[in-house]
């Protein structure tokens, strides 16, 4: 596709097994094997069962690579509940990168399946992030990860219509006021 | 103030008959009778899979959409291990350049997510191994090889 393959991959940091700090030292260990083409493409995002933010961000700070925050698996999966002090530790991880700032932006189903991902975005959540952080950042790209696809992405954007803390800017973009 | 730009995954509600990751099933390869008939029949599948990618690609530039999270299932058994010998990115270079050359036009940007077997910290040396070929296929899909 004769596209730059930098900071185009993103992934989990993979098994636990059974004892974390080993498996993030194991991490460590076999990125020193990973061809650094390969090492270039790749993005790390917290997950929602085994790393955390502050342990995917430890990683990413130490073999420079760019974190994709993913906000409900925060939610879901956290030692500190308060990303916002972390913030700029993520930020940090993409000064290098090329390409903006992203994030993965998802709902729970619903509080008994809170993992499971809705249909749709909910927006509360997703704009008490994006209040948190607005001015932080020039640009954030947002993946909706949302069982209806782009229509959860028009779904959203036909309800910023009704905000007034928003300048939608077209289709698929906006400004935070 | 700070700009907010969305994606989405993959696959569009909105389009119809537009999957970019149809597959076949090992068992399915099998059953054709000639091993080449069954691979042409793969690279067939991938090359639908690409032409739907740019159907989604043009669907998401009518809609002002610039962001996007390209299937990693675009090409069906890539990298199974009865199929190492498959050169499957060959047949496939002339629709990659065409669906890149959309992507540049449009100044979009793209990227992947890879499954979950991908396990770049694992103790097992084969499942390490085999994650560093499904990513080879991520960087291959992304670069213009000559």
């Amino acid at each position: 596709m004769n596209i730059d393959p930098t900071h185009r991959c993103v992934m989990h940091v993979g098994g636990l097994y059974k004892e974390k700090d080993r498996a993030l030292e194991r991490f460590i260990d076999n990125w020193g094997d990973v061809p650094s083409s390969l090492q270039q493409m790749i993005m790390l995002e917290n997950d929602d069962k085994s790393f955390t933010l502050t342990d995917t961000l430890y990683l990413c700070e130490k073999l420079q690579i760019p974190l994709v925050f993913d906000y409900h698996h925060h939610l879901a999966n956290h030692h500190d509940e308060r990303w916002e002090d972390h913030w700029e530790r993520v930020l940090s991880t993409w000064e290098m990168s090329p390409l903006p700032v992203k994030m993965h932006i998802s709902s729970p189903k619903s509080e008994e399946q809170f993992r499971a991902h809705h249909d749709f975005v909910q927006p509360d959540l997703f704009f008490e992030f994006l209040h948190t952080i607005k001015g932080t950042v020039k640009q954030i790209d947002c993946m909706i990860e949302a069982k209806q696809k782009d229509s959860a992405l028009f779904t959203l954007m036909n309800h910023l219509k009704l905000r007034d803390d928003v300048e939608v800017i077209d289709g698929a973009s906006f400004r935070m006021l | 103030m700070t700009l907010v730009r969305l994606g989405y995954v993959a696959m569009s509600q909105e389009l119809t008959n537009a999957s970019p990751s149809q597959t076949m099933t090992f068992k399915q390869f099998q059953s054709i009778d000639h091993r080449d008939a069954a691979i042409r029949k793969l690279e067939r599948i991938a090359l639908s899979n690409l032409d739907n990618t740019l159907r989604i690609l043009k669907h998401n530039r009518a809609s002002d959409i610039s962001f996007y999270r390209l299937t990693s299932r675009l090409i069906p058994l890539a990298n199974h291990e009865e199929l190492l010998d498959w050169k499957y990115m060959r047949p496939l270079r002339d629709k990659l350049r065409e669906v890149g050359k959309y992507i540049h036009e449009h100044q979009m940007r793209v990227d992947f997510h890879p499954d979950h077997f991908v396990l770049l910290n694992s103790q097992k040396k084969e499942i390490f191994k085999a994650s560093l070929k499904t990513l080879g296929m991520h960087y291959k899909l992304l670069i213009d090889e000559h």
